[in-house]
């Protein structure tokens, strides 16, 4: 960089300029000085917006027909001057269409049609690549390769589409004429090697992509009735059809490090993963700036997409080690108030503590408070302050009279998107936060593993995978302090359970007290309803099965475990 | 290690106590330790910030003097009244006196208004206050228990000593008997015996002339937020013991009084109140107040950009209403501008002060003034010969030092003239330069006032003034300008303030000297006449000849009143234009002007949900990676993270998702960029785990972000949260 002379050019000679670098192309003196052209360019486009302090990128759009190389070059010049201050800056301006989407009619299968577009381009681009490399190899190979490639896609979306089940035929058509232009998209791209080819099918590819004014217009104008029975018009397939339909945890995470050891060696993956480091580098910047305003009454909020949990333990461990902290997990379902309250009262006032979360917070107040005599101060490190547990206002309020006290810093970080609600007007004056935008793209490991998914095994919603671990540890050890007889009835019913899954179509149906009674009787293992009765009090009380009562009057059991649970149950523990 | 300790799957919470032994931090710890001299400026920072908030926490005061007076005098008066009225009409239910404190909508900044009026009452009339809040309130019986509570404690320290009453006060304390009015009435009266036997007989007779006895103050905050019925039962029980009782009543009321005596109470509860209003000063004109006499003044050399003012301004008046949070807002400024800008250090209060922080400097401390913007700027205009002296240390202290010294100079003045053009202006038809001094203020920052519309404007509609206007407007925009002309060292610049002001005084004179209607003066037009018109050539040139003759005639058909007008606005404009310079285009403004509203925006008030799905939609705006640069414009990069491909691929539904389907269309963005290297390798539908997983990872983590949430509608199907059909 250094070498290179900075010219300061007015925004009239920049044409010019440019133009001085096509010309130059073309007579074939191409790399290097095209090159340090571009930088120069860079350097003055730089120069030229930092007086109107617009982001450098819109100009670069501007040129993008006249010269492509040059662009790509300058481009990566600008990646440098860009900081992330410059980008939200923009980005507030921006108009909101470019970040949330706004309702859309959509089509069946418009998703599929989505990413097979966008894939298409994506490979497109890198054929576009390509065909510049091997532009002077065998040129019947080449074609040969395309055409077999083009066979196989056109073949995966016809047995796609077919599967779909279209209700209008309207659609239907619409996708034929989809897929018939898609053809000649790759048969034009398949005979033709030529750069200008393959930017009009890009531009062809385009316009299929949206829908006439016209089409938009009765979308968003026809009856209710219509959109009532549009809102089922997804497709009738289940994830039955996949070879593995509900992925344990074990093998979730297996298979995600598998992925992990593999993107290693991919380059385009690292590339991001270089970025997100960048990105948490300078988040890490701002550590001694957090603890300044924390130390000066403002609590600091994280937001941003990707889990923060790490970023906050670096922040402890580096500069709050020498104080008093509690963490707290916002997103643990079954936590409360009272326990954060008891917590603190227990550890570091070390009083007994009372029983409502009001007299403890004013406990806490006095102690903290102004007047206190102790300096002590207590760092409160919430994961997930919008959490399922805390999001009710009874337990923000006590926060917000908590994180008003001088003596006690609140850093705390949200995840949902409307988080922002849980806070009225007289919350948000006590909190006193200070945002940051803390984006790192980190996956949410830790934080997503209490939600029940439907893509995994697990025991119902809201426990998630470690619910279903609990559930097995729970049936085992009530198992284990029960009586063989017990354990033989509940092994009746779990077995009843697992027969009857077998056979999904049919709806299952609960087994009735009087077939369970008779079964016992036949097996000895118990001798009047009363004793069978006393054993089932036992799984009740752990809310193991359930009793429901059926039209006919009587009684029904069920087991609302999950499956894999109940059949884990019995493959470990009734066996021995 | 911290992070094994602080994830369970049993618990939520987890206690690290600090290992240090003294666990005091301060806050001088964490400045920022890079720049010029950072304890210093922090220093400085705690200084000015403390200076602010004193300041304006008098104005607090002062503001609300006059009002707790008022309501202290009105307390104790309608105490003696209802000790009149009861002596003429005994047994007959008296009226329960009733200051209705109308306090506007502002929920945030109430706590502590009534929190001042309660120890100022307590103060002053009696000891015997309660405050009650609606939250406590939902049925009687809470609502005498909150009561009841207060009165005890506050009475409490009264009487340690006396034994007499303690049956019936340990009674009342517990927690779960029910308390009645008429326990309170035997309570009150045996603690006024006991306080009048403690008291020495000499004070006693005092006491008996004074106040016979003391009023019991039930303040109810926010009375809009209690049940009616509560309310009336409240007011009719306590009108039934109001002959022997002393209580008095105070009502915050954030809407009105009629509004609460036709909605909220009865016609049966009303007529037992004798109301008397009181009006709290409205948030917006006490803000008006903290700006117009805190924050536009010379006196703080910290100040605000127009930009960042603005920005405050609207949040308050669209937000909150809230002067503590607008403070806070204020106290990050402050702190934000010490803490980045290194040359804050100059940032003093007199010029004296600036100049010898400056002098201090070491020579690589100067270097950070050489990086300052403005000075840049200021720098690059220089001529080549000055432009070596700079490097020199000596000279370059000597230049920054200058250039201060007119910073300070034109603050000095600036206020002034801004409050005198904004008299001079304010009565104008239209508002062309804003209502509010603080419109003004900004606009003078934003734009040249020669370029200035308003500014334009306001002058021709003076132009046509008449001459009582004219003087009324002179006299006021005159006072603002003597109010600092006193201070002001004597200089013979035309456009200094002391020459300003008498020349101004002149004017006034002269304008009210002379009639309105005094005759034209004669002049000699008979040469003009005599002056033929020429033969022109072309039709253009006899129109313009014309159009100049024309305006001769004007001119000279003004009369000395238009004369002197048409002088006293050049001038002044003259002098405005001079006095309200632009100011950045000072060098070394930044030293001064806190100038980053996108840092106000960010950590004010900032938009998370706009950083979420900015993120999601457009990666490439955090992730700087060339080939993400597409994912805005409907094409989805296969190495973007995954919660961005499934995010991108649920734009694309209606309501409800079936998994399966997002799925196959999941790996086909996925591995739509393998394919080519791995076209040999067999193409089927089955998913593999590893994109399975990455899948189920992406659903669960958007599912935790609340973009979608599982559905029993259909099987395997998930429900849209944002921006679906229905």
């Amino acid at each position: 960089m250094a070498t290179v002379p900075i010219v300061y050019v007015a925004n009239e000679d920049v044409g010019t300029l440019i133009k001085g670098i096509v010309a130059k192309k073309k007579r074939g003196n191409v790399r290097k000085s095209a090159n340090q052209l571009a930088k120069a360019f860079a350097e003055t486009k730089e120069d030229a917006y930092s007086l109107t302090s617009k982001p450098p990128k819109k100009k670069n759009e501007q040129n993008t027909g006249t010269k492509r190389s040059v662009q790509d070059e300058s481009d990566k010049e600008l990646l440098s001057v860009v900081g992330a201050v410059e980008l939200f800056d923009e980005n507030v301006s921006q108009c909101g269409t470019q970040v949330y989407s706004f309702k859309t009619p959509k089509r069946n299968a418009q998703m599929t049609k989505f990413a097979e577009e966008s894939a298409m381009k994506v490979r497109m681009k890198q054929r576009e690549k390509e065909t510049e490399e091997e532009c002077q190899s065998s040129q019947a190979d080449n074609t040969n390769r395309k055409t077999r490639l083009r066979e196989k896609r056109i073949k995966a979306k016809h047995h796609l589409r077919g599967n779909v089940h279209s209700i209008l035929t309207e659609s239907e058509s619409s996708d034929e004429k989809f897929s018939s232009s898609d053809e000649e998209i790759y048969a034009e791209q398949a005979s033709n090697n030529e750069t200008k080819c393959n930017k009009t099918s890009l531009r062809s590819s385009n316009r299929l992509q949206l829908p006439t004014e016209r089409e938009l217009y009765f979308d968003a104008h026809d009856g209710e009735k219509e959109s009532h029975s549009r809102q089922c018009k997804t497709s009738d397939r289940t994830l039955q059809k996949l070879k593995n339909p509900r992925m344990a945890p074990e093998e979730l995470s297996r298979a995600l490090l598998k992925h992990r050891d593999k993107s290693q060696k991919v380059e385009s993956i690292q590339a991001i993963e270089s970025a997100q480091k960048k990105l948490s580098e300078t988040y890490r910047q701002c550590y001694k700036k957090w603890m300044f305003y924390l130390c000066n009454n403002f609590n600091i909020l994280l937001h941003g997409l990707g889990s923060k949990k790490d970023l906050i333990h670096a922040f402890c461990s580096d500069k709050l080690a020498a104080q008093n902290k509690l963490v707290v997990n916002g997103f643990f379902p079954a936590l409360s108030i009272k326990s954060i309250l008891t917590h603190i009262c227990d550890e570091i006032i070390k009083v007994p503590h009372t029983q409502n979360p009001e007299d403890q917070l004013e406990i806490l107040q006095q102690y903290f408070g102004k007047e206190s005599s102790s300096k002590e101060s207590l760092f409160l490190v919430i994961h997930n302050i919008d959490g399922i547990s805390l999001r009710n206002s009874r337990t923000q309020s006590i926060l917000s009279h908590l994180a008003e006290l001088p003596h006690v810093h609140i850093i705390a970080s949200i995840d949902h998107i409307n988080a922002a609600l849980i806070w009225d007007q007289a919350k948000l004056s006590r909190f006193h936060w200070l945002w940051y935008d803390v984006t790192n793209y980190a996956s949410y490991d830790e934080e997503t593993s209490y939600e029940g998914s439907l893509l995994l095994t697990g025991a119902g919603p809201g426990m998630g995978s470690h619910g279903a671990a609990l559930a097995l540890s729970g049936l085992v050890h009530v198992a284990r302090s029960l009586t063989s007889n017990a354990r033989g009835v509940f092994r009746i019913l779990t077995e009843h359970e697992l027969e009857d899954n077998d056979d999904a179509d049919t709806v299952k149906e609960d087994f009735s007290f009087t077939d369970l009674y008779q079964k016992c009787r036949e097996l000895f293992l118990v001798n009047s309803e009363l004793t069978l009765r006393a054993h089932l009090t036992e799984f009740l009380d752990h809310k193991l099965i359930q009793i429901r009562k059926g039209p006919d009057g009587g009684e029904y059991l069920s087991v609302p475990l999950d499956h894999s649970t109940l059949r884990d149950y019995l493959e470990q523990h009734e066996t021995h | 290690m911290e992070d094994i300790a602080a994830s369970s799957i049993s618990k939520g919470c987890f206690f690290i106590p600090g290992n240090a032994k003294s666990s005091t931090i301060q806050a001088s710890d964490h400045f920022d330790d890079c720049g010029v001299k950072p304890q210093l400026r922090w220093k400085m920072a705690q200084k000015i910030w403390n200076e602010i908030e004193d300041s304006i926490s008098n104005l607090h005061i002062e503001i609300q003097e006059k009002l707790f007076n008022d309501l202290v005098q009105y307390i104790k008066l309608a105490q003696e009244k209802q000790y009149e009225k009861n002596d003429l009409s005994r047994g007959k239910r008296t009226e329960i006196p009733t200051a209705a404190l109308i306090t506007g909508v502002n929920m945030t900044d109430h706590v502590t208004l009534f929190s001042q009026l309660y120890t100022k009452i307590k103060e002053d009339v009696s000891s015997y206050v309660a405050i009650l809040e609606a939250k406590n309130c939902s049925n009687m019986k809470s609502l005498m228990r909150a009561l009841g509570d207060q009165l005890l404690n506050v009475c409490e320290d009264n009487e340690k000593d006396g034994t007499t009453n303690n049956d019936l006060l340990v009674y009342m304390k517990k927690k779960s008997t029910p308390l009645t009015i008429s326990m309170l009435e035997k309570w009150y009266f045996k603690s006024i015996a006991t306080k009048f036997l403690q008291t020495s007989p000499s004070k006693k007779r005092k006491l008996i002339n004074e106040i016979p006895n003391p009023p019991i103050i039930v303040i109810c905050q926010q009375l809009e937020a209690f049940s009616p019925k509560v309310l009336q039962e409240f007011i009719l029980m306590c009108s039934f013991h109001a002959q022997r009782l002393p209580i008095v009543f105070v009502f915050g009321i954030a809407t009105s009084w009629s509004d609460v005596s036709q909605r909220l109470l009865p016609h049966s509860a009303i007529v037992h109140l004798s109301v008397e209003r009181f009006h709290a000063p409205s948030a917006s004109s006490h803000l008006a107040l903290i700006i117009d006499r805190i924050l536009l003044t010379s006196q703080h050399p910290f100040k605000l950009s127009g930009k960042c003012f603005q920005l405050i301004l609207d949040v308050f008046l669209c937000h909150d209403f809230s002067i503590a949070n607008f403070l806070h807002t204020l106290k990050f400024c402050v702190m934000e501008h010490f803490y980045e800008q290194s040359a804050s250090i100059a940032c003093c209060a007199s010029l004296q002060e600036s100049i010898d922080m400056i002098c201090n400097l070491k020579k690589n401390e100067l270097k950070e003034f050489k990086k300052i913007e403005s000075m840049k700027r200021h720098l690059a205009s220089l001529k080549a010969d000055k432009q070596k002296c700079i490097k020199d240390g000596t000279k370059f202290k000597a230049l920054v030092a200058k250039l201060l010294e007119d910073l300070h100079q034109f603050h000095n003045f600036y206020f002034s003239a801004l409050r005198s053009l904004h008299a001079f202006t304010a009565t104008l038809p239209h508002y062309p330069m804003g209502k509010q001094i603080r419109e003004l203020y900004c606009s003078c920052f934003r734009t040249e006032l020669t370029k200035h519309d308003g500014f334009q404007q306001a002058f021709t509609i003076l132009k046509v003034s008449s001459r009582d206007q004219l003087i009324e407007r002179l006299e006021s925009c005159l006072k603002p300008l003597q109010l600092s002309e006193l201070s002001s060292d004597s200089s013979q610049d035309e456009l200094h303030f002391s020459t300003a002001c008498s020349r101004i005084k002149y004017l006034i004179n002269s304008l009210k000297s002379i009639g309105e209607n005094d005759e034209v003066e004669m002049n000699e037009n008979t040469e003009d006449r005599e002056e033929q018109l020429e033969t022109v050539k072309y039709a253009y040139q006899l129109q313009e000849r014309l159009r100049a003759k024309a305006e001769k005639k004007r001119v000279k058909k003004m009369t000395k009143y238009e004369k002197l007008r048409e002088e006293a606005l050049t001038f002044l404009r003259k002098f405005y234009e001079y006095h309200l310079r632009k100011v950045k285009s000072f060098p070394l403004y930044e030293v001064f002007y806190f100038d980053s509203s996108a840092t106000i925006r960010r950590h004010i008030v900032a938009a998370p949900r706009l950083s979420i799905q900015t993120a999601l939609s457009d990666p490439y705006q955090y992730l700087q990676v060339a080939s993400l640069e597409t994912a805005a414009s409907g094409v989805i990069p296969s190495n973007a993270p995954d919660i961005c491909v499934a995010y991108k691929l649920h734009n694309e539904s209606g309501n409800i998702i079936n998994l399966y389907d997002w799925l196959m269309a999941f790996q086909t963005v996925v591995t739509s960029q393998r394919e080519d290297k791995e076209n040999e390798h067999e193409e089927s539908d089955d998913v593999d785990d590893i994109t399975q997983a990455r899948f189920i990872k992406a659903v669960s983590e958007l599912q935790f972000l609340g973009f979608i949430k599982p559905t029993k509608k259909k099987t395997d199907h998930v429900q849209r949260l944002t921006w679906s059909h229905t």
